[in-house]
């Protein structure tokens, strides 16, 4: 079990971040999924229960905080989300926008729908529709009376009596995971553009580099460097 | 052998400091590319919105973006996508890898 991810993993952890916040909306009928305090016990849900069955889908990180369990992981992935126009946030919290739901129903289509993952779709599903329609007071009271399996101890405590700072779901590793999120290649790749704002602001502009006509020859780039 | 064409903001990003002690293996990569564009440095096929242009390994963490102008669809049939308006697209030879950016897997 590791604290950190690797880079493959915090882009699927993105893509499946997306589509529990798509399906969340989406039962709701509504665009908005609701606040950062809902928005963060939703992924934690879906993580324990990967976690407690070794099935490696997500691979969030979270500890006890003041108000429940938190993952810093999910806050990164907001961020990109939001720069990227895939969510919006108001004073009700966060929203899909039309971007982001097309985005994650590509998701849901070309990867989730891979017959092997399954069990890590009907698990955002189930949470999206078991905790979705509930309000963040409700949420709290049922993650606070939750009883899970602690990581670094091997006991169980309801989450209310667990320490502040302690580690509740962490990285696993492939070997000791039953089952592991199936991601082609080709899509890991797309991902990767497609859920990085960096990435795919440099990819814009280098479109707009050959449509300007400013590109440059392999003898002009490469002249300094020899070999 | 293709010819190669880049884009000024992936010649922009050779200038990155983090670039600097990889410059003659990203030369190696796209000379590779230019051999064989459909298959050297793990090239995958991308989807969605980068729907015809590829992708290939520079190092675990870095890879090479780029398009094959045979692959364009304003030259062949196939998925829609965004860089279909090359200035002077007809002056360009078919056998061109045009580069478009060096993308970085951890960020």
């Amino acid at each position: 079990m590791r604290e950190t991810r690797y880079p493959t993993e915090v882009i699927t952890d993105k893509a499946l971040l997306l589509v529990l916040m798509h399906l969340t909306a989406n039962n709701n009928k509504n665009i908005l999924i609701g606040d950062r305090l809902k928005c963060m016990k939703l992924p934690f849900f879906a993580a324990n229960t990967m976690f407690q069955d070794r099935e490696k889908g997500f691979n969030l990180r979270f500890f006890r905080d003041k108000r429940g369990p938190l993952s810093k992981d999910v806050y990164s992935a907001w961020n990109h989300f939001l720069v990227l126009g895939l969510l919006t946030e108001n004073t009700q919290g966060f929203e899909i926008t039309p971007k982001g739901d097309a985005l994650a129903q590509v998701i849901l289509n070309n990867i989730l729908s891979n017959e092997h993952n399954a069990e890590f779709k009907d698990i955002l599903s189930s949470v999206a529709l078991k905790y979705g329609k509930l309000t963040s007071k409700r949420i709290m009271q049922i993650v606070y009376d939750m009883e899970i399996s602690l990581p670094c101890t091997d006991g169980r405590a309801k989450i209310r009596d667990i320490a502040l700072g302690e580690d509740m779901i962490m990285v696993l590793d492939n070997d000791e995971a039953r089952s592991i999120l199936e991601v082609e290649p080709a899509w890991l790749e797309t991902l990767t553009i497609e859920l990085s704002p960096i990435n795919a602001q440099g990819l814009t502009n280098a479109f707009c580099d050959f449509a300007k006509g400013h590109v440059l020859t392999h003898e002009e780039v490469w002249q300094n460097v020899s070999g | 052998m293709y010819q190669a064409r880049y884009s000024q903001t992936f010649s922009d990003r050779l200038k990155d400091p983090r670039f600097s002690d990889m410059l003659h293996n990203i030369k190696r990569k796209t000379e590779m590319i230019m051999q064989q564009p459909y298959i050297a440095a793990k090239s995958e096929k991308l989807r969605y919105n980068w729907a015809r242009k590829r992708s290939a390994h520079i190092d675990d963490r870095y890879r090479l973006i780029y398009k094959i102008c045979e692959e364009c669809e304003r030259r062949s049939e196939g998925e829609p996508n965004h860089m279909t308006n090359c200035l002077s697209c007809d002056e360009i030879p078919t056998t061109t890898v045009n580069f478009l950016d060096i993308t970085d897997h951890y960020r």
